[in-house]
């Protein structure tokens, strides 16, 4: 068989690339930014108590150091934070699901319904306190191939779980 | 249709031969962990006697006999209509209970003391499922074979009753040998091994050799010895390849040994579900294959290996850690043989006859660009800032490897497919031949960078349970078209890939 061939009968297939990818919530930029925005205090704090600690509290350059490191990697994480939300969306079709990411390198990773292992649903604390949540969907081709969808509404997230566990329970029977 | 009877009804301990082995391997690791203090202990006192070391040595034995008779007393296994159940554990007991479903398949390993005792250690492997892996160190090899039927055929009575598969019950099928390797055919893959590897790591350890010494007599000697060199331009060309020769000797010595050691009487054997592995010098080892449970088949062949006609075979199953413990090596196998093994792997499926797809030729600039070139460029300029001019010829030479690589890497690369299977050969010095079946993909990715997106190509990765293929820098339609197909022959397919 050969490229050309192939060509014709594929031009039929249902494409993935042809759908409207859904967007993720909103808030989820905040939760990415209350998140690193803790991270970045604990650099301060770090970088606080190391001047502290060495002796150098009066010099100014240590004192720009300790100030601008966190706040730096703040902006930079904001400026990413934005970026790529952008991108992020998935897609629900009747046999499989897509997950599209990344800023300066994306990709579009495709599960199979009939090849999901199991799914599961993570919400952590500062998720918790926007009502979002992630739903995790592992296969067994490694940690690589699995599909991590966050800025979910807790809802929503239960909502695509569920047709997750139908949709497997399905192919189990067949 | 139970032929045979529950060999282990009540919980019992494995051979007292296991104790040897537990209490050296607590032992082992141990030592491993506390060699910093061994070291600082290896002082003696006043007297000239080693007391530290002695209490520290003997306080090692002492935990270790404790822990492994504790570990021993405590691993207790047994089997039940459908369960193989494992009680264990130093502090906390845990009790696993193993679905004989869920078993994979059963490896045994034999080494030079078990042998003598007539005894084996078996590992319980369950793809997938993490963390109930089990490994019983030492039980009659009688008794593992009872074990290893009954688990077999209550296995297969459990998916009976599921979905009436007819297959063949594990004591009706005949074992076939269909490669068995003399010494002479060790030797040949011995040879035919990847020497360069060997001398990089020689090299680099002579390195690290002349730091330390430089450390340690100051840079004076070293000064010495770099003005006795470059006096002598020629004796240095002598030392070179006097350390080259060596290095080649020495790589050959030890891939000899490594692979007689390990391969040692290899025997393939094959049956109607699968193949088995036997092979080891002082270690028996016995890993087995099965077709349904294989994801990748791959085989390679360096310049010297295909001048003597033998290929390395390796096949992936799917298992909990992709990386490592599902794949089963065939090595030196003759080219006629390939071609009738893989056969047996895709038996009923469509073959890929040839390879007419190649990926872009942009790979091969886009690829050095952010690879060697950049690289290179980074380490140029720390040279001229360091005015250590001596070193940009090198750079230079690493910069040209590494775009003859990515050249050679395109020149080679090839792909094609049928309508069951996906064949892809890469490498640029040893060429690597992978065949995937497309109903055992898990998933699909399409990747892009900036430039990808700019030309519209993109990198496409398919996700199988026994690691990845990647096809790089194909253009956006292909890779789509391609992805569409995989998608639909897993969605369309009923079949089980494991």
């Amino acid at each position: 068989m050969n490229f050309e061939n192939l060509q014709l009968a594929v031009e039929e297939l249902p494409r993935a690339e042809a759908l409207e990818f859904t967007g993720i919530h909103k808030e989820y930029k905040s939760v990415k930014m209350v998140s690193n925005l803790l991270f970045a205090l604990v650099l301060l704090i770090g970088g606080i108590c190391t001047l502290v600690f060495s002796g150098e509290l009066f010099s100014i350059r240590w004192w720009l150091v300790a100030l601008t490191v966190p706040v730096a990697y703040f902006l930079v994480v904001l400026f990413f934070i934005h970026k790529s939300f952008i991108y992020k969306g998935y897609v629900i079709r009747e046999r499989d699901i897509a997950f599209r990411s990344g800023w300066i390198f994306r990709s579009v990773t495709t599960v199979p319904f009939n090849r999901v292992q199991h799914c599961e649903i993570v919400q952590g604390p500062v998720e918790k306190s926007f009502d979002l949540c992630r739903i995790q969907i592992y296969t067994a081709g490694g940690s690589d191939s699995e599909l991590m969808i966050p800025g979910l509404l807790y809802a929503e997230g239960e909502q695509i779980r569920e047709h997750l566990l139908t949709k497997i329970a399905a192919n189990a029977i067949q | 249709m139970q032929s045979s009877k529950n060999p282990v009804t009540a919980p019992t301990r494995q051979s007292m031969i296991a104790l040897v082995f537990i209490i050296s391997t607590f032992l082992r690791r141990i030592v491993l962990r506390a060699w910093p203090f061994l070291i600082i202990a290896l002082k003696p006192n006043s007297e000239g006697r080693y007391i530290g070391l002695l209490v520290i040595l003997g306080g090692i034995a002492l935990i270790s006999l404790a822990a492994g008779l504790v570990n021993y007393f405590r691993f207790r296994f047994w089997l039940t209509d459908d369960n193989l159940n494992v009680e264990q554990g130093l502090v906390r007991k845990s009790v696993v209970s193993i679905p004989f479903d869920r078993i994979q398949s059963i490896n045994t390993e034999q080494n030079l003391l078990f042998r003598v005792f007539d005894i084996v250690r078996i590992e319980v492997d369950t793809a997938g499922s993490k963390g109930s892996e089990v490994t019983i160190h030492a039980i009659d090899k009688e008794l593992a074979s009872q074990l290893h039927d009954f688990v077999m055929e209550n296995k297969k009575a459990v998916k009976e009753t599921a979905d009436n598969e007819d297959e063949v019950p594990e004591s009706d099928v005949s074992w076939r040998t269909i490669l068995h390797l003399d010494l002479c055919q060790l030797v040949k893959t011995g040879l035919a091994q990847n020497h360069l590897r060997a001398i990089l790591v020689i090299g680099a350890f002579l390195l690290a050799r002349i730091q330390d010494v430089s450390e340690l007599m100051g840079d004076k000697v070293i000064d010495r010895i770099d003005e006795l060199s470059n006096s002598d331009w020629f004796s240095d060309m002598l030392a070179v390849s006097v350390l080259v020769v060596f290095g080649i000797l020495v790589s050959v010595l030890v891939s000899l040994i490594t692979v007689i050691t390990r391969f040692y009487n290899f025997r393939l054997s094959e049956s109607v579900k699968g193949m088995k592995t036997e092979s080891g010098l002082f270690t028996r080892r016995q890993q087995n294959i099965s077709f349904k449970r294989t994801q990748i088949f791959q085989y390679t062949a360096g310049p010297v290996r295909k001048l003597l006609g033998i290929y390395n075979v390796k096949v992936f199953q799917a298992a909990a850690d992709p990386s490592s413990k599902g794949a089963v090596q065939i090595p030196g196998c003759p080219d006629d043989q390939v071609a009738e093994i893989k056969s047996r792997f895709f038996e009923g499926r469509t073959p890929v006859t040839e390879l007419p797809y190649r990926i872009s030729r942009v790979y091969v600039f886009r690829r050095w660009l952010l690879g060697g070139l950049l690289r290179g460029s980074l380490a140029a300029i720390v040279c001229i800032c360091l005015k250590e001019w001596y070193l940009l010829p090198l750079i230079g030479a690493y910069m040209l490897y590494d775009l003859v690589k990515h050249a050679l890497f395109y020149h080679y690369y090839r792909f094609g497919f049928s309508d069951d299977l996906l064949t892809i050969r890469s490498g640029f010095w040893i060429l690597k031949y992978r065949t995937v079946q497309w109903y055992k993909i898990q998933s699909v990715e399409v990747a892009q960078g900036i430039y990808q997106r700019q030309k519209e190509y993109a990198d496409l990765v398919f996700y199988t349970a026994g690691g990845s293929v990647t096809i790089p820098f194909i253009e956006l339609g292909k890779a789509r078209l391609l992805q569409n197909y995989v998608l639909y022959k897993v969605e369309s397919s009923g079949e089980k890939w494991m």
